[in-house]
């Protein structure tokens, strides 16, 4: 039987790939996101008393690299293109293996993902790439779930329209 | 029907009781347009995670590991968790004198005698033979036979204190001054059941009431292994 520490060290490398995943939705490009996911994970267990059992490990590290994040950018107002150049493949896609077409549609899709304000960002990546419901979000965030729907719906409208251009919006929403 | 913008969001995310989530889809019905939007974010949702998809497949950075396995945890975590596989026998007090507790019979099962841990003295009691001698030479990070110690600390009155498990099923915390080691704390210890025929003290086994009992006594962080020796080579008095 493990002790209890080698069961977290386990879930935190588990963990790793969502955790990566989610940083680069932050920072934008690999080098920021692999930086980032290092102090989180330092973080974590240098803070670990902090995080209460029986709670999920996940939230917890994600808002944990959010804050770092944050912390980051005041400290160091990070350069205007907070995702780096869209085009720059190598940025994020490390498998070097994706063709034009697939690239530029990640490239229309980063893009959009940078140019959304930092708050609804956040919200997409853990509900639409990571996969969290609202409740999970909310509670990574420390956010009311009101507050994340009504941020994801701003949000998803605006890439829509960024990501498949004029007319993805549709033209009344209210009946 | 009245679908806002954060409802239709929901809805395409699946977040709606199921009621509604079948009153929006037969609406949606008469407004192709709204039908189009919901598969467009259907689609975007996939863009964004193929957009993200080399980070989640990328291989693992060693660095990543080393700091998983190698960074040490919080030290309150540490107090809180050692041993903690284990269900405490809670025989555990603490703010009652040592010895009336002893006195009492509450410390079931403890070693008290000529070869004992722990000795009643006019002082209190104070640990004696094996522990006594674990906690003036055994660094915390030391693990082998006898007792063992869990941190190091200086307490806020200016003592020099070590949490310990003995071979007993004992736990608790010791602080040095110019009589020996007096028991400031004292508890059951977690015990590994079915072990063989000797109890033996879960390593660094702390029950709740010896870690709020350092969290009280504690003056800023435990030693770390540097202090530890430093501390130890002035024999851990206070000078």
């Amino acid at each position: 039987m493990d002790a209890p520490i080698d069961t977290i060290r386990r879930q935190m490398t588990a963990l790793l790939p969502r955790l990566r995943r989610f940083a680069v939705s932050l920072t934008g490009n690999m080098t920021d996101a692999d930086d980032l996911v290092q102090d989180t994970i330092e973080r974590a267990l240098k803070s670990l008393h902090q995080w209460q059992q029986g709670t999920r490990l996940d939230s917890w590290m994600f808002r944990i690299a959010q804050n770092l994040w944050i912390d980051a950018m005041r400290a160091r107002r990070v350069r205007a293109g907070v995702l780096g150049d869209p085009n720059d493949a190598e940025n994020v896609a490390v498998d070097g293996v994706r063709d034009n077409e697939a690239r530029l549609i990640y490239a229309a899709t980063c893009r959009a993902l940078k140019e959304l304000p930092e708050e609804q960002r956040t919200v997409v990546a853990l509900v639409l790439i990571d996969g969290m419901s609202y409740r999970d979000a909310a509670d990574t965030l420390n956010l009311p779930i009101g507050t994340v729907t009504s941020r994801l719906a701003r949000a998803r409208e605006a890439l829509a329209a960024r990501v498949f251009g004029a007319g993805a919006k549709p033209a009344e929403v209210m009946q | 029907m009245n679908l806002s913008p954060e409802t239709l969001s929901a809805f395409i995310d699946g977040e709606l009781p199921l009621e509604e989530m079948h009153r929006i889809e037969a609406a949606l019905q008469d407004r192709p347009d709204l039908l189009a939007y919901v598969e467009q974010q259907h689609a975007l949702r996939t863009e964004l995670s193929d957009a993200l998809s080399p980070a989640m497949n990328a291989p693992i950075p060693d660095r990543f590991l080393k700091a998983i396995n190698e960074t040490p945890t919080s030290w309150q975590w540490q107090i809180s968790h050692a041993g903690g596989l284990f269900a405490p026998r809670n025989l555990a007090w603490t703010g009652v004198p040592a010895a009336a507790a002893l006195a009492c019979g509450l410390l079931i099962g403890i070693n008290v005698g000529r070869d004992a841990d722990i000795v009643n003295t006019n002082n209190g009691l104070v640990a004696h033979g094996q522990l006594a001698e674990a906690l003036s030479n055994k660094l915390a990070s030391n693990a082998g036979a006898g007792p063992s110690i869990g941190i190091s600390f200086r307490a806020k009155d200016g003592r020099y204190c070590r949490t310990f498990a003995t071979q007993s099923a004992t736990a608790g915390i010791a602080c040095r001054d110019a009589s020996g080691w007096a028991i400031a704390a004292l508890s059951a210890a977690p015990i590994e059941v079915g072990s063989q025929a000797n109890y033996r003290p879960a390593a660094s086994a702390m029950p709740d009431v010896i870690r709020n009992a350092v969290t009280g006594m504690i003056d800023g962080t435990p030693l770390d292994a540097a202090g530890e020796r430093q501390v130890k080579a002035e024999d851990w008095l206070t000078h």
